[in-house]
């Protein structure tokens, strides 16, 4: 056994020491650097050798630096990263989106109701201009205030749009990077020595595509790995990255969605399988909250104002016609679907008309129009808020209060429409009528009880309910006994029909329902004139006014509609406040676990510093002692 | 468990932040006093308040109708209340110019005073509200309600009443015709009339109901026969001879025929008529004071005539004044009603107020008592914050 052997064994546990030293040098130095992982130098003891005294140990080499690493946390704290950034971004859009509906002064309901309230006042006194002017006033600030918070939803929905883009091009941009990174990662890999800094650097980057979108992955033995998305359509194979594009809904010009392009060949990703990630909670937002939002504000704004416009109709204004519309709204759209068939120009062969039958009844929601292949002539209509499915619709039909009616030429097996009844209105709805007279505040037919009736009869009002079917003319009812039946008479004793008086129930003819009080009696009469002087009458002034009261949004008061869809919004921002906060804690405690496992703690390196200063030292020491061994021996021959 | 040391930054870094708004949250909401600032505050709150806030506009604006209906039923009561006193005086200059000592020049000074009133109630009944509208103006109409016309006065305001809500009876305008020219004719159930033709002295009392049952509703006529024998009188009922036929007549005596009886007074000429009709509700204050005025106006009316149109016309000014005094004891009632209508609505808005308080408001107590539990758990955050991030194993290697 030379002395030089020991030096060497001293040098190598120098050298060892070093290295480790150096290695949490280099842990110290990446503490606060994302994504590191923490290294360790991994040392072993050299081969001993063979002496006469048998094996003799040679010290100690670092074979490797690896990198600490866990599989399964790093997943997890992807995909938990992937939900909390959807959530993240859907608290902040619905958190946008119900501020833009004011409650209160501030909000469409009492927008509306100020439009009722000035039709009472008008009733008060139906020729003052001032009054009426009020009442344009009123109804102008509706109509205002509907396209603001329409415009308003629609830029929410332009904001998504571009973030949509943005979201796609930095998934794109990731993804080409790990397709590159995974060709190093491959040759250093086959090189024998595990590239650390480059399976980190791709671990961020898959984290920052995790955050656009959910996604699997999957590694192999050559250190690439493959990157799956939207249920297994490949991102990244190997050293190849397949680009994502957004484009338009095939059904719904007014949404983007996503696709990608996979060897040339254009693949459309569904949806609803893009959950994750910020690319997953804004097309998330886009397909239901602000739809619904749309859908709602429409659905409001529209009952309101074709109802109305329709009272207005029913009317007389100030010069004795019958009123003109109040509002100017948009009609009903049939919009046909990518893939229908087109003719030279690229329009659209068949189509379909769609009308407002009863504003009353419309819904919150777009619809697929599908033209049935098993049933010629026959639709599949699907209401796309709750997915509910209606076979065998024909053209003629009237489903949610619209009319659905074959155009020029109707669609064949296949083709699809989108029927979009109120969601495009708000934004656009204007105020049609700007003279105060043009109001139409008279009712056209009075009704009173005649003075020599025994009974106790009275009227309460005239309401105009429906278009009438024939002109009005003067006209009495005529109790033709105690039990309340009556003739309708005209003005020379001629019979117009003939019905039965209900206790609480309005009295109806000819569009006309006259609200009494009291009891009839046999011979009594209830007489019906045209109204004269139009400036003077207040009836469809009060009918306006009693709108308020009716049940013009699908079963619910106007005001009543306008707090169901802030209480809807209010539900929609809340329950994503509280995902985001649930999954942004799921995603600390896996960040939390994965860089426990993974990331530096200073204190260790600090005492593994110490730890390995003293080794430092120690084989310092052995080498000097080695020196002076040898010295000793070299002094010998002196 | 290992713990990473960057990740013990920004772990403490973000409960610190959280802390810090969680407690800037409790302060706005203590700062503007509610609870609700935005929808997802409390969806179903926020829902609460904004229909509470929609109800308290309602009853606002139904507010300011019960205010004008009151306005114009007031204008309506009292005018009504003018022109009842305006009858009293006319009934009165009735019974004066009665008086059969007076010569026509003397009756004519009454009748100037009873010309003057008549125009005074036209007044009245033609009242504008103050408003381009009329008092009595019905349910519609620009013109005036009334009009005198050479067939008597027309009223141009059509039927009913013009309301202000279809739900609760809340007029603007008192139903002028049935106000004005509504009133019952006679005494209410028949009407007792001297033929104009008549040339005797006698005249007819209104009448009375002795026998409700018995009455037919046929129209009589009193046939009188003077005969130097004595002065007899004949019951016609539809034109057909009844029990009464040649009777003697005792002047002032009761005649009496199925459930009706009146008095004849004076001395009848031959030939002379008296006409009992069924009443009906067609009597108007000024037809009746033209009556009198025609009568009492014609100095050769006989003492028999002017007595009948003095009676006739206390008759028909009582029948108005009785039609009035329903049309102002219901305008009465209205007000009345409209009154509980204001105390209703004053008490549904001090409820949705305190529905709408209840849901949105900050209860301050609660809200100070969170605020100081936020404070105090952000001091002990920044405390052990700071304490725990100046511990390091590298501050004890020297």
């Amino acid at each position: 056994m030379s002395v030089t052997a020991l030096m060497g064994v001293s040098t190598q546990a120098l050298f060892a020491a070093y290295r480790q030293v150096h290695t949490i040098g280099n842990n110290i130095a990446n503490a606060n650097t994302e994504g590191y992982s923490r290294q360790t130098a991994v040392q072993q003891t050299s081969f001993s050798r063979f002496t006469e005294a048998g094996y003799v140990g040679t010290g100690v080499s670092v074979t490797s630096v690896k990198r600490a690493s866990n599989l399964f946390l790093t997943d997890q704290a992807a995909a938990l990263k992937s939900t909390a950034a959807a959530d993240q971004v859907g608290r902040n859009l619905t958190g946008q989106l119900e501020q833009i509906f004011g409650f209160g002064e501030a909000g469409l309901g009492n927008a509306a109701t100020q439009v009722f309230g000035a039709f009472a006042d008008l009733a008060i006194n139906p020729s003052d201009l001032a009054a009426r002017q009020a009442v344009l006033g009123r109804l102008d600030e509706f109509a205002a205030l509907s396209r603001a918070n329409g415009a308003q939803v629609q830029a929410l929905q332009d904001n998504v749009r571009s973030d949509i883009n943005g979201s796609v091009a930095e998934v794109n941009s990731l993804a080409k990077q790990v397709a590159k990174l995974n060709g190093q990662i491959r040759s250093a890999t086959q090189q024998g020595a595990s590239p650390n800094d480059l399976l980190d650097r791709r671990d961020v980057l898959v984290g920052q595509i995790a955050e656009q979108m959910d996604l699997q992955t999957f590694t192999y033995a050559d250190g690439s790995m493959a990157v799956f998305v939207a249920a297994g359509q490949p991102l990244v194979l190997g050293t190849e990255a397949n680009t994502m594009v957004a484009g338009r809904d095939p059904l719904d010009a007014s949404r983007l969605t996503v696709g990608m392009k996979v060897r040339g060949d254009f693949t459309l990703l569904a949806d609803n399988n893009i959950t994750g990630g910020k690319l997953g909670g804004l097309l998330n937002f886009q397909n239901d909250d602000l739809l619904a939002a749309r859908n709602r504000l429409g659905q409001m704004v529209t009952s309101v104002a074709m109802q109305l416009n329709e009272q207005q109709g029913f009317g007389l204004d100030l010069n004795g016609r019958p009123g003109a519309k109040l509002f100017d709204l948009p009609a009903p759209q049939a919009l046909a679907a990518v893939g229908n068939a087109v003719d030279g120009l690229g329009n659209p062969i068949s189509s379909i008309t769609l009308s407002v039958e009863d504003p009353s009844a419309l819904q919150a929601s777009d619809y697929e129009l599908k033209a049935d292949p098993g049933n010629i002539g026959q639709y599949i209509l699907t209401r796309l808020a709750d997915g509910l499915v209606r076979t065998g619709v024909v053209s003629g039909d009237v489903v949610d209060g619209l009319k659905i009616t074959d155009g020029l030429v109707s669609p064949s097996a296949g083709e699809r429409f989108l029927l979009r009844g109120v969601a495009h209105v708000a934004q656009s709805l204007q105020l049609a009528l700007r003279d105060p007279k043009g109001i139409a505040a008279a009712g056209p037919m009075m009704a009173s009880a005649n003075r020599n009736n025994t009974g106790t009869l009275a009227v309460a009002g005239v309401n105009v309910v429906a278009t009438p079917g024939t002109p009005y003319v003067a006209a009495r009812f005529r109790f033709t006994d105690d039990l309340g039946n009556y003739d309708v008479l005209d003005g020379g004793g001629i019979s117009l029909g003939s019905g039965s008086w209900v206790p609480g129930q309005p009295l109806a003819w000819n569009g006309l329902s006259v609200a009494t009080t009291g009891v009839p009696r046999l011979g009594d009469e209830l007489n019906l004139t045209p109204t004269g002087a139009a400036g003077s009458n207040n009836a469809n002034a009060l009918t306006f006014a009693g709108l308020g009261d009716r049940l013009l949004v699908n079963g619910e008061r106007a005001a009543d509609g306008y707090a169901s869809l802030l209480s809807d919004m209010g539900v929609r921002a809340q329950s994503f406040q509280i995902a985001a906060d649930n999954s942004g804690a799921a995603a600390t405690r896996a960040q939390a676990a994965l860089t426990g496992e993974v990331g530096v703690n200073l204190d260790e390196e600090a005492a593994r510093l110490i730890q390995f200063q003293q080794s430092y030292q120690a084989a310092a020491k052995v080498l000097q002692t080695a020196q002076t061994m040898l010295d000793t021996v070299l002094g010998l021959t002196r | 468990m290992r713990i990473s040391t960057a990740f013990r930054f920004d772990e403490s870094v973000d409960s610190l932040q959280r802390r810090q708004r969680e407690m800037s949250d409790v302060q706005t909401a203590m700062t503007n006093g509610k609870r609700i600032n935005t929808p997802s505050d409390d969806p179903t709150g926020a829902a609460r308040a904004e229909r509470a806030f929609i109800t308290q506009k309602r009853i606002e604006s139904e507010q300011r109708l019960v205010n004008a209906s009151r306005n114009a039923l007031s204008l309506g009561e009292s005018t009504l209340g003018s022109a009842m006193g305006l009858l009293q005086d006319a009934r009165e200059t009735m019974v004066l110019s009665g008086n059969a000592s007076f010569t026509a020049s003397e009756r004519s000074a009454q009748v100037l005073h009873l010309k003057s009133l008549r125009s005074q109630l036209m007044s009245l009944a033609n009242m504008d509200d103050g408003a381009g509208g009329f008092v009595f103006g019905g349910q519609s109409g620009h013109a005036q309600p009334f009009v005198d016309t050479p067939g008597g006065v027309v009223s141009n305001a059509s039927p009913g009443q013009q309301q202000l809500s279809q739900r609760e009876a809340m007029p603007t305008t008192l139903d002028g015709g049935a106000v004005w020219l509504s009133a019952a004719t006679g005494n209410g159930v028949f009407v007792n009339e001297a033929n104009a033709a008549n040339t005797g002295q006698a005249w007819i009392t209104p009448g009375t109901v002795t026998d409700p049952g018995a009455l037919t509703g046929s129209s009589y006529s009193l046939v009188f026969t003077v005969l130097p024998g004595g002065t007899t009188f004949s019951m016609l009922e539809n034109g057909a001879p009844t029990a009464l036929s040649n009777q003697p007549y005792l002047p002032s005596s009761a005649i009496s025929i199925d459930g009706m009886s009146f008095n004849i007074a004076g001395q009848p000429a031959d030939g002379d008529r008296f006409e009992i009709t069924p009443s009906s509700n067609s009597l108007d204050p000024f037809a009746a004071l033209d009556r009198a005025i025609a009568v009492l106006n014609d100095p050769l009316a006989n003492g028999g005539q002017v007595a009948q149109a003095v009676n006739n016309g206390l008759r028909d000014l009582d029948s108005v004044l009785r039609q009035f005094q329903s049309a102002r004891s219901s305008t009465g009632a209205n007000l009345n009603r409209l009154d509980s209508v204001d105390n209703r609505n004053q008490d549904r808005s001090l409820w949705a107020e305190k529905v709408k308080s209840e849901t949105e408001d900050v209860d301050m107590v609660k809200a100070i008592s969170a605020f100081q539990n936020k404070q105090t758990s952000y001091q002990a955050a920044l405390q052990s914050y700071a304490m725990v991030q100046r511990m390091s194993l590298f501050d004890y290697i020297k």
